[in-house]
């Protein structure tokens, strides 16, 4: 999810018809710039270069978030949309080998195109964790262009928390502990002995999506080997 | 956010993938040739800009009564804004518009999928 507030202005975004390394190209009304989804940048017009502000999300099913989030707003069906039991893409996600054009599986390192991956942004850099890494795991703390920062995951929901391992005076944070991994988890200044709660620490962009597109949009990301 | 990386674009291509008699190709077609290159990378013109509606006047409903168009297996995006107002969006309705353009505790934002 994006911000559609660009520089104090409001964009209204619309589906360009266009893909670029397999992802949806995102259009604004307002100056038809081109923007590519995974990135959030602008690839063509007036904004070229620029970026929307990203925000994370949850992706889960409907089931875990109302259990979670009970006085949640639901985006509202049409009749036309309602009965549907499954995406149009079920194949598409669960089949390992299906991509669109073969060579968005080309120069990928040593992880499947269809991995999914949790990516950490700080600036232009971007260091992509697999996700069943974390998810056995739980919590992993790494330095992405020199901020340390982790990413937390809630075992009994799926939820992720990213953020930066920095107090405000400065000092690295480290984990308390795994067991109690995220929501409880807590961070500790070793030097003071003093525990942060990971949402209170600034929050740091994190996508969740399949090794290939994030790879062919940020070829600059680095991996996290297990 | 989650982000996604298919799309009924992407369905189209897809379906440009098969022979005439409906037999799938095993290198598929390109419904056409690049439009150009971004950073030495084709991009491909599939459909016609806003073939697939994004949706630009959202209306919600409280979880209790969204009850009646959810699966529980089915997937949502889900986000919580500033002043913990938390909304959902179903992938499997988003297939068919990619883009919600929306409002969260005062703050318009974009629901992509």
């Amino acid at each position: 999810m994006y911000s559609r507030n660009l520089n104090g202005a409001t964009v209204d975004l619309g589906v360009s018809g266009k893909l670029w390394n397999g992802v949806l190209v995102m259009f604004d009304h307002e100056s038809e710039s081109l923007w590519t989804q995974v990135d959030g940048r602008a690839i063509k017009g007036e904004h070229q270069g620029e970026r929307l502000e990203h925000m994370n999300s949850e992706f889960t099913p409907w089931s875990t978030w109302i259990a979670a989030h009970p006085d949640t707003l639901v985006l509202e069906k049409t009749e036309e949309e309602l009965g549907q039991s499954a995406s149009h893409y079920a194949d598409y996600f669960s089949d390992p080998d299906a991509l669109f054009f073969p060579e968005l599986g080309e120069g990928l390192g040593g992880i499947a195109p269809k991995d999914m991956i949790y990516g950490l942004r700080v600036d232009e850099a971007a260091l992509a964790i697999k996700a069943s890494l974390l998810e056995s795991t739980n919590l992993i703390s790494a330095v992405v262009a020199g901020t340390p920062v982790a990413i937390a995951r809630d075992p009994a929901t799926g939820f992720a928390v990213a953020f930066e391992r920095r107090a405000a005076s400065g000092a690295v944070l480290f984990p308390a502990t795994v067991d109690g991994a995220f929501p409880t988890a807590e961070l500790i200044d070793t030097a003071t002995g003093t525990h942060f709660d990971p949402k209170s620490l600034p929050q740091v962009r994190y996508d969740r999506t399949f090794w290939y597109a994030y790879k062919k949009s940020l070829p600059q990301v680095a991996v996290m080997t297990d | 956010m989650k982000t996604r990386l298919f799309s009924p674009l992407l369905f189209t291509l897809a379906l440009a993938s098969c022979a005439a008699d409906g037999t799938p190709q095993d290198e598929p077609e390109r419904p056409m040739p690049p439009s150009e290159m971004i950073e030495g990378e084709p991009m491909y013109t599939v459909l016609p800009k806003d073939a697939i509606p994004s949706i630009n006047e959202p209306t919600f409903l409280s979880g209790e009564a969204a009850a009646a168009q959810m699966q529980p297996n089915e997937m949502v995006m889900g986000i919580v804004g500033k002043d913990g107002t938390a909304k959902a969006y179903s992938a499997w309705q988003l297939d068919g518009h990619e883009i919600v353009n929306d409002t969260l505790d005062g703050d318009p934002i974009a629901a992509t999928w």
